[in-house]
């Protein structure tokens, strides 16, 4: 039996549902991310887990128990929430030392356990500081050291490093990745930042409108998204319309306008969506498909190529070697192996 | 932006703000220093107001025992009423704020209506509802709770109950000012960590809207220093306050001089006492005011 397990978990506002018949199953240490675009009904499920919220059916279960009477002061979570909700009128020590003081733990170990969890998270020096004299990043430290102090059962973490800036975001991820190994703690991440969810977990679940559309490792989820949907939120995606034509075992042979290609995959005779992602597509001399570039893309470590083709406008992504990009309005032709066509369902 | 050029800009702003100076130099500073020039006039019955700079009046208010015991009556009543408003105010203010709001409109206005009723109307109210036959003792004698009328009408119980009435919802503005710049999700951090509710309120939502409750009480104090329709009608003349006090100096004793150093007096220790209070205030709660 899993550590966390949410079945059937509905939540609805008025006559929207927020939250649509969820089902997780997290193990005990995993890390796992919830990603999906606003609205979806991350917060919703966190705040569920942790008890703000009260779900209008399903179950929550934390190591075999039903959480569903214990009250959220009784049920050891931690929670990092997106606003950080640091007490702004009390210092970093005290903070941090809150979740200890409700407990009871004694004075002695209290400072020894604050100071623990400030060294984990580096910021030993500012436990005097107040909330509002430490940059963003260095609230958002706190508050993890805040909730990882108590030593919870779960770790919940709401959309922790939007606020922060793209270097120090990067820094971060690496760094709460890091330190929930090291403490071994079951942790759910949410977030709608794709990197961050490929970066961090042990397995993503892709949300959409209020359920969760597919699971998996992340190399999984983004070599095999289960939909359109998936494919366009795991990374980019260049998705095409075709035709079943033939089959030969998961090798099936599709027609798209004027173009015949083989993608891999299983679906009926008809029509199908065919992903291929940007990074697979190349320039080749000869053979391959005629295209022509409408516009080149710098993005320092890669080139993001728009190109018109027959397949109608695809993007292609190409390493930055050095070599002069192609021009735009060039003639060229381009090419993919069978193996990075996928046929999706839906 | 480039064409604006620096001398219309920097004059801009004085020009907007001319009118509503205008309007404060004549209608607001004229008066008061008028009646700062009438206190140190003198005043006898034989002669009536004679022009001059003395400070008689001042010397009179500020060491006759009768001027003390009105002033201290004034400024212990305000005390108290600021004390009881801040104590069914704060709670009336974090109930509205976690009210639905659709509840939280209708009860807003619930609390608001004393202000929309003019002075005298509510006053006169009270004094029906307090007196010695009045609905609240009749009650109180048919319940058994008390076994002959109480007297609040010409007591200071009587104007407090009234003064707190319709100042309350001026703290109750104050708090749920502040309780509107709360994060919700820091009492739920508190919850998550441990806390239970009321632990959450008393150490992390009240000092939290603390600056929100000291000015709150600030503001009903000030009012009630210097509110006058109310305890001259409940609290009559024996119970006279600062305001009251002035009143009948200007329009019984025709001692004119007398009544605006009564009222300066007022005024000035009103304004030490806002000043000296934010300051410490300010002071001590620098980290939550940012
Ligand atoms: N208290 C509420 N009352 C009414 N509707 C709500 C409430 N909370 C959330 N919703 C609705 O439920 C849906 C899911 O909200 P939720 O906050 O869980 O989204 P999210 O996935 O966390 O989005 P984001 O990435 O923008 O934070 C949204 O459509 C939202 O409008
Ligand atoms: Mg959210």
């Amino acid at each position: 039996m899993a550590f966390l397990e949410l079945s059937g978990l509905i939540k609805r506002f008025g006559t929207v549902a927020a939250v649509d018949g969820l089902d997780l199953a997290v193990e005990r240490g995993e890390f796992v991310s919830l990603l999906g675009p606003s609205g979806c009904g991350k917060t919703t499920t966190l705040h569920m887990i942790a008890g703000f919220v009260e779900p209008n059916a399903g179950r929550i279960a934390v190591d075999g128990r039903d959480m569903a009477a214990v009250p959220p002061n009784r049920r050891n979570i931690g929670i990092v929430f997106q606003s950080y909700a640091l007490f702004p009128h009390m210092t970093v020590a005290e903070n941090v030392g809150f979740g200890l003081e409700m407990r009871a733990v004694a004075e002695a170990e209290r400072r020894a356990r604050i100071a623990d969890a400030l060294d984990l998270v580096r910021l030993g020096e500012l436990s005097q500081r107040f909330p509002r004299q430490l940059s963003g990043g260095q609230q958002q430290r706190v508050a993890l050291a805040r909730a990882l102090v108590i030593r919870p059962d779960l770790l919940l973490l709401d959309e922790p490093l939007s606020n922060l800036d793209a270097k120090l975001r990067e820094e971060m991820r690496v760094e709460i990745r890091l330190i929930q190994r090291q403490v071994g703690i079951t942790t759910i991440l949410v977030t709608h930042d794709q990197a961050e969810a490929l970066v961090m977990s042990d397995r993503i679940a892709v949300m959409e409108r209020g359920r969760i559309v597919q699971i998996g490792r992340p190399v999984d989820a983004y070599e095999n998204p289960a939909n359109a949907f998936v494919s366009t939120f795991l990374g980019r995606a260049n998705l095409i319309r075709a035709e079943v034509v033939g089959r030969q075992g998961r090798r099936l042979r599709v027609s798209a306008g004027s173009v015949e290609f083989e993608a891999e995959g299983e679906a009926p005779d008809g029509p199908v969506t065919v992903s291929i992602r940007p990074e697979r597509i190349g320039f080749v001399e000869i053979g391959g498909i005629e295209a022509r570039v409408k516009v080149g893309l710098f993005m320092g470590e890669h080139w993001l190529y728009r190109l018109d083709s027959p397949l109608g406008e695809l993007t292609l992504c190409q390493p930055n070697t050095g070599a002069l990009p192609i021009a735009d309005g060039q003639a060229v032709r381009v090419a993919w192996s069978a193996d990075n066509a996928r046929v999706l369902h839906g | 932006m480039a064409e604006r050029s620096p001398t219309s800009h920097s004059l801009t702003p004085y020009g907007l703000s001319a009118p509503a100076f205008i309007v404060c130099a004549v209608f607001l500073a004229a008066p008061l220093i008028m009646v700062l020039a009438l206190s140190f006039n003198t005043f006898t019955m034989a002669t009536g107001i004679q022009p001059g700079f003395r400070l008689d009046n001042y010397i009179e208010v500020l060491t006759d025992d009768y001027f003390h015991l009105i002033f201290a009556r004034t400024f212990g009543m305000a005390l108290l009423i600021a004390l009881i408003a801040a104590l069914i105010g704060t709670p009336e203010a974090y109930i509205l704020h976690r009210m639905a709001p659709a509840w939280r409109s209708a009860f807003l206005l619930v609390i608001l209506g004393p202000l929309l009723v003019s002075v005298l109307v509510r006053t006169l109210g009270w004094a029906v509802l307090l007196g010695r036959n009045g609905i609240v003792n009749s009650a109180l004698v048919a319940l058994g709770l008390a076994d002959r009328p109480v007297e609040f009408m010409y007591t200071m119980t009587g104007v407090i109950v009234a003064l707190v009435h319709v100042l309350v919802p001026f703290h109750v503005l104050a708090v749920w000012a502040s309780l509107r710049r709360l994060d919700p999700a820091v009492e739920a951090a508190g919850l998550s960590l441990g806390a239970s509710q009321f632990t959450v309120l008393r150490r992390i939502v009240v000092p939290q809207i603390m600056p929100g409750i000291l000015s709150g009480s600030l503001i009903v104090f000030t009012l009630a220093a210097s509110a006058f329709a109310t305890p001259s009608i409940i609290g009559g003349r024996r119970l006279k306050v600062v305001a009251v006090t002035a009143y009948d100096e200007f329009l019984n004793s025709q001692n004119w001089p007398l009544g605006a150093a009564i009222v300066t007096v007022l005024l000035v220790a009103t304004v030490v006492i806002v000043l000296a209070y934010n300051r410490a205030v300010e002071r001590r709660y620098a980290q939550v005011f940012q």
